[in-house]
């Protein structure tokens, strides 16, 4: 790409509804698809879009983030021309001052979209699970002469209300948005993507944070201010695998449509020939036992299956011994599920135990949570 | 402290049949996701030695596209340098296509380094091995030369490339090489530390530097008995990759014995390898899968058993893999069966295709053969 297009990554939130799994690391930091974590997809996105220039916003638990993320390098975004890099709250003259919202994570950092002389800025959320490449998206918001471009998706009527909706015309101009509205006559769904012009976008922001009572969110102020500023905004129709894994439950189905058993996808029509990369463990190759059953699976390498495994996805390092069953799970980094023990409808969590003989079941259609760990002193 | 470098030996390289015919020994991939070179550069790594150099005989290529720049290798990227070392002298001339004239042709690489100790390892014997205390031991010693060796009870089969050595309260007498008669013996693990102003002598020194191997200097340095040669004594996983057969062996009897892939795969001691970015392996509804290593980017749908699947692999529905090494990115399609084979690169099995060798004779499929 010529044009300075520069990536800024909202990965600061908490995601509460992961219970466990977030306790001690930012959502997007979550593994993912048995080798994966859930910022993997945005950061490939970036790289196999020959953007160079990704900043990634953390707030909440940033440690364990900021490391897995680094320079880059796990994305190739380390190059001569590129750089990435870590935006975290910092103290200032003014004092120390949290994320108060999307928009105002963006504006705390203006000084870093200044210093890198960005011409496009592109919002990305880091908990979105989808592969594409931006480049289309970027050329729709050039050849329309764009201020804002929003990547929408069509989800169904009833789900409508959990999202912003917008209304556009028949030359994609966005007419109406409205977020979360209760009566939606839309079912075009922002994706929380957004292509700005920088100089326009800096403009919104700085007048924003002036606004004591604005949430200092894109979808609930930016947006609509530039609406009625009369604005060109534009909606980029995104088709493919999008998902949004909030939940437990969402996060195992996200998991388990990367199996060849799914109906509608799996891990090849979802990376649509492209490469997520990320972290590669020095780990041996998978090691699948003598007694071992594996159907239908997704498994990393360094896994060692000995049990019986069917329709799950299996992490690296993890064990599943002997005689245990394993299904319709996601089992994840470390965990380790001994003999005989029963895993059904569940996410392990990292580095978690099943005990012998244990079982760890939800009734069909439920998904279980599991995150016990072995004590330091065992 | 003292400096030390390394050097990655693949002069002596034995065959592997079909294997190494385009490509050297050391970057021949192993139990489906490394090359057997992994292993040595990794005791480089795994030690803190990031001053390290590849010495290349021949398929140049086959080295450069595995180890790129070196740095999967390194614990500090500036730190220390990393280099393939080719004897262009060599190129020309086979008479000095040997790894003393190697050496001696790219002795610019100790005088950069200025080093006072160098370390030799070879590529084809796989070792999980500490060099740094091998160097330890040879400066407490005082010694000149030490080599690292082992005491095993199976040298009538195994090792058959190596050396053997008679070892006196840690001094080495005399070594030749393994004639296979003796199954109790103590084989020279060709691992050797050299202070580097001995080192420098041996090059610039024509009746040494004249003879053709490494090895045979080393015979003579412990014939003249001028210096002091001492053992190490290392008694992990050694095994020595000199034919096609015996790398059938070493790697699936990883299989079938914890205990000995408890000894390659230390939790202490990673194997780091090039890094490809595969997806996960994917099972199909219809996979059978039984004591097998298998690597990222296969997709199973077939019958797999005591075989070790590399990168990229399809095995189809109904097909039957059993005892088989398949190389990256080889595709057994519906039905097809294949017994005791070791399959290159992008071979491909046609639907109910055949290839069924015995246990004792296992059969080669060339990369990119396609069996009908």
């Amino acid at each position: 790409m010529a044009e300075k297009i520069v990536a800024m990554i909202l990965a600061g939130g908490k995601g509460t509804r992961l219970e466990a799994l977030t306790k001690k690391i930012a959502k997007p930091a979550v593994s993912f698809g048995a080798k994966y974590r859930i910022i993997d997809f945005p950061l490939s996105n970036c790289a196999n879009s020959g953007i160079n220039t990704v900043g990634v916003l953390m707030q909440y638990e940033s440690v364990a983030l900021d490391q897995y993320v680094g320079n880059g390098e796990k994305w190739g975004l380390n190059g001569v021309r590129s750089l990435t890099t870590t935006l975290t709250p910092r103290q200032t003259e003014e004092g120390l001052s949290w994320f108060k919202g999307t928009a105002d994570a963006i504006y705390c950092n203006l000084d870093f979209l200044d210093s890198v002389d960005a011409e496009y800025v592109l919002i990305l959320s880091g908990d979105h699970i989808y592969c594409t490449t931006y480049t289309e998206m970027l050329k729709k918001h050039i050849d329309n002469k764009a201020d804002c471009t929003i990547a929408v998706y069509n989800v169904p009527l009833e789900e409508a209300p959990r999202f912003g909706i917008l209304t556009a015309n028949e030359k994609s101009e966005i007419t109406e948005f409205h977020e979360k509205p209760a009566h939606p006559n839309s079912t075009l769904a922002s994706m929380g993507i957004y292509i700005f012009n920088y100089r326009v976008l800096r403009k919104y922001l700085i007048r924003d944070a002036q606004d004591e009572k604005s949430a200092h969110d894109f979808g609930k102020n930016i947006i609509p201010a530039m609406l009625e500023d009369e604005r060109k905004l534009i909606a980029y129709e995104f088709k493919g695998y999008w998902k949004d894994v909030g939940t437990i439950k969402s996060l195992h189905e996200a998991n388990m449509d990367l199996l060849l058993s799914s109906k509608d996808t799996n891990i090849d029509t979802i990376m649509n020939g492209n490469k997520i990369y990320g972290e590669d463990t020095y780990s041996h190759p998978q090691f699948i036992g003598s007694k071992a059953v594996i159907k239908d699976s997704l498994v990393n390498q360094g896994a060692v299956i000995s049990g019986n495994v069917n329709h799950s996805v299996i992490s690296n390092e993890t064990q599943i011994q002997e005689g245990a069953v394993v299904e319709n799970s996601v089992v994840m980094t470390g965990a380790l599920i001994k003999k005989g023990a029963i895993v059904r409808n569940a996410v392990i969590a990292p580095d978690a135990v099943v005990y012998e003989d244990e079982e760890v079941s939800a009734p069909d259609g439920e998904v279980v949570l599991y995150s016990r760990k072995v004590k330091a002193h065992e | 402290m003292s400096k030390i470098i390394g050097i990655l030996n693949l002069y002596d390289s034995p065959s592997l049949g079909g294997l190494t015919e385009k490509r050297t020994l050391a970057s021949t991939s192993f139990l489906g996701r490394f090359a057997i070179m992994d292993f040595a550069l990794s005791n480089f790594t795994n030690s803190n030695i990031d001053e390290f150099s590849i010495l290349v005989k021949e398929n140049f290529r086959s080295v450069a596209k595995h180890v790129g720049s070196l740095k999967s290798w390194v614990n500090n990227t500036k730190i220390g340098r990393q280099n393939i070392l080719i004897n262009e002298k060599g190129i020309k001339n086979p008479k000095v296509n040997n790894d003393i004239c190697a050496l001696a042709e790219n002795d610019w690489v100790f005088y950069e380094a200025r080093a006072d100790y160098v370390v030799i390892q070879p590529a084809h014997i796989i070792t999980t091995i500490n060099l740094k205390d091998v160097v330890r031991k040879h400066i407490e010693s005082g010694a000149d030369v030490t080599v690292v060796y082992k005491n095993v009870e199976d040298a009538d089969a195994n090792f058959l490339h190596s050396n053997v050595l008679k070892v006196k309260d840690g001094v080495i007498l005399s070594t030749k090489k393994n004639s296979g008669k003796d199954a109790k013996a103590t084989v020279s693990l060709e691992t050797y530390v050299f202070s580097y102003s001995l080192l420098h002598n041996i090059l610039h020194n024509s009746s040494l530097s004249s003879q053709n191997s490494l090895k045979k200097v080393f015979a003579k340095l412990l014939k003249d008995k001028e210096i002091k040669v001492f053992g190490y004594e290392y008694d992990g996983y050694a095994r020595c990759f000199d034919s096609l057969n015996h790398f059938i062996k070493y790697s699936l009897e990883l299989l079938g014995n914890k205990d000995i892939a408890d000894l390659v795969f230390r939790p202490d001691w990673p194997i780091y390898t090039l890094s490809h970015n595969t997806k996960p392996a994917l099972y199909g509804e219809h996979a059978s899968v039984k004591k097998s290593y298998i690597a990222n980017g296969a997709v199973i749908d077939g019958k797999v058993e005591n075989s070790i699947i590399s990168r990229n692999v399809h095995i189809a529905k109904g097909a039957v893999v059993k005892n088989s090494i398949i190389l990256t990115s080889s595709y057994v399609d519906e039905g097809a069966h294949v017994e005791n084979a070791v399959v290159d690169k992008y071979a491909h099995f046609a639907p109910r295709s055949k290839v069924v060798a015995s246990k004792e004779d296992p059969i080669y499929i060339e990369q990119g053969q396609l069996v009908k």
